[in-house]
């Protein structure tokens, strides 16, 4: 008789955890489109821009216009919700490297729940801007 | 039937324990951690960008140019955010499988177009930004 079990895939302790990998999902997006994306908005609006080089931040005028087109409005929230989520999940493994390893539902309620709370706040505030 | 015979003793396993310092024991150490704290900068400039959005909807928004102390925390920050690209990008090779007709592509292919997307997003982003900058209004 084989010992091979045709249906190890339906047992229930073997099911995959999807909150675990959704959020190290979005961690990984989030790395992903913060390291792509980010630099260069840091690089123009906060190094160049101080620098005396013209940009899109450049006075009251030129940062309304831009910010009321629906594409700028999207790259800034989905930036800035990736990014928001990506760091929480890495404050929440580094906390544990720090050595808080209690209460791991309430730690992760906390980061992603701040993320998410503080995302929507930033969507919103870019969404009804200038 | 002796007694260690009928209920042999569980394994006896060995955990050391970390102090609160760990991290400084070794340099590999302590690189892993300030890769894990270089989100703290990138948050902090984004909180910093959205404080000059509500500057903006409250027409309270001034010129950055010139604006020394702006330039040395987004320096800073700027540090920190390529220290995460760099570390994050360098690990795609290793992490992202793309099947490619019976394998999957080799992971230095992977790891060119990751920096090649950093490279081609900051030269075409930072292009368009700067134009913004130009239109006249």
């Amino acid at each position: 008789m084989s010992t091979h079990d045709a249906h190890w895939h339906q047992r229930a302790d073997l099911k995959p955890d999807y909150g675990h990998s959704f959020w190290w999902f979005m961690f990984a997006n989030g790395g992903a489109i913060a390291a792509i994306l980010l630099p260069v908005t840091i690089l123009v609006a906060g190094v160049l821009g101080p620098l005396g080089v013209p940009n899109w931040m450049e006075d009251a005028r030129h940062f309304g216009w831009t910010l009321s087109n629906p594409l700028v409005k999207l790259y800034f929230a989905v930036l800035i919700f990736l990014t928001f989520i990506h760091a929480a999940h890495r404050i929440r493994y580094a906390l544990f490297d720090f050595g808080v390893r209690g209460s791991v539902l309430v730690l992760e309620w906390a980061c992603y729940g701040l993320a998410v709370v503080a995302s929507v706040a930033a969507i919103a505030l870019i969404v009804i801007t200038p | 039937m002796t007694e260690a015979e009928a209920a042999p003793a569980a394994a006896r396993t060995y955990r050391r324990q970390l102090g609160g310092g760990w991290f400084v024991s070794r340099p590999s150490y302590f690189l892993y951690i300030v890769r894990e704290l270089t989100v703290v900068f990138m948050v902090a400039w984004l909180a910093w960008f959205l404080y000059e959005v509500a500057l903006l909807k409250q027409n309270a928004f001034t010129s950055l140019a010139g604006n020394y102390a702006v330039l040395a925390f987004s320096a800073v920050c700027l540090f920190f955010t390529l220290w995460h690209a760099i570390t994050f990008l360098n690990l795609s090779g290793l992490i992202l499988r793309v099947p490619l007709g019976d394998g999957f592509a080799p992971p230095t292919a992977i790891k060119v177009l990751s920096f090649g997307g950093l490279v081609g997003a900051t030269a075409l982003g930072g292009a368009v930004m700067i134009y913004l900058g130009y239109v006249k209004l």
